[in-house]
């Protein structure tokens, strides 16, 4: 590790070895109570996009337009899944993603995570809880917008 | 003894497992909204079933997820592009944004068209976001 890390645990032991700025932006989404916007990247897209950190979601979720982009290089973990949302029940396939977080400060983490993409999802896109957050440390600051992050 | 009881303690009937079983169960277990369990459900599968070709896939598909630093992957600041987008995503709603350290780069109703606009630029520099 190099430097020192922007979070210590209650042992002072690193809790979080990166942190990154996150948006949000109330006035474009009026109806979702999760607001950290945060920006992620994969090998699979060209652009880095914003994600919203939603702890109540199951799976990630990806809006279809990107999830195109994403099949033609991906097989589906499980195919034909039903996922219960906010919008109604959605059939889609779930996939398994390589993803980075980039560090503001601090180091930056990949991870893979579980993704599910179905043509009918109309919302943005998700990280959820067991399909990326359940499988590393973070925190977030809403004083100053900071979305900190660590392996486990 | 009443028959109701006896009936309990009948054995249940014995259906040998098929590779459905197993795939059944693991179908039953990602549609809970986890993972958690399915591979070893995969696994017991193969016991019995070694050259299943689906349950193998999924033994494989479902091996633990990596997560690991990486100290060499780095993104510029994003603040400028999201300043941007919280001073302008009310008059851009509907629509994919290409953003270029806070730069407005392309706005149009398909990602297609924005990541055409974008594709000579630094990803490192750009975000791409649907505004709802």
């Amino acid at each position: 590790m190099i430097g020192t890390p922007p979070l210590l645990g209650r042992d002072r032991t690193p809790f979080a070895t990166g942190l990154a700025y996150y948006v949000d932006i109330d006035k474009a989404y009026p109806n979702l109570d999760a607001r950290i916007l945060v920006r992620v990247a994969t090998s699979l897209l060209p652009e880095p996009v914003l994600v919203v950190v939603d702890t109540a979601a199951p799976w990630c979720i990806f809006e279809p337009e990107l999830g195109k982009i994403l099949r033609r290089t991906l097989t589906p973990i499980q195919g034909r899944v039903t996922l219960s949302t906010r919008l109604g029940l959605l059939h889609g396939a779930l996939y398994r993603v390589p993803l980075s977080f980039s560090a503001d400060e601090g180091e930056s983490l990949d991870l893979e995570a579980t993704v599910f993409l179905s043509p009918d999802w109309t919302g943005p896109n998700f990280i959820g809880y067991q399909g990326l957050l359940q499988r590393i440390r973070f925190a977030v600051d809403p004083d100053a917008n900071l979305f900190y992050f660590g392996q486990i | 003894m009443k028959t109701g009881a006896a009936r309990r303690l009948d054995p249940e009937p014995y259906d040998a497992p098929t590779p459905e079983t197993f795939l059944e169960e693991i179908r039953r277990i990602i549609e809970s909204g986890t993972l958690q369990g399915a591979r070893e459900v995969a696994a017991q599968g193969l016991v019995h079933f070694p050259d299943h070709a689906e349950l193998q896939r999924l033994h494989y598909e479902l091996r633990p997820f990596e997560v690991r630093v990486n100290p060499s992957f780095k993104l510029s600041d994003p603040r400028p592009s999201y300043e941007w987008l919280k001073k302008n995503a009310k008059a851009f709603r509907g629509k994919w944004v290409g953003l270029d350290k806070g730069e407005l780069v392309a706005a149009a109703d398909t990602l297609e068209e924005v990541l055409q606009a974008l594709q000579d630029r630094d990803p490192v520099d750009t975000l791409v976001h649907h505004i709802h």
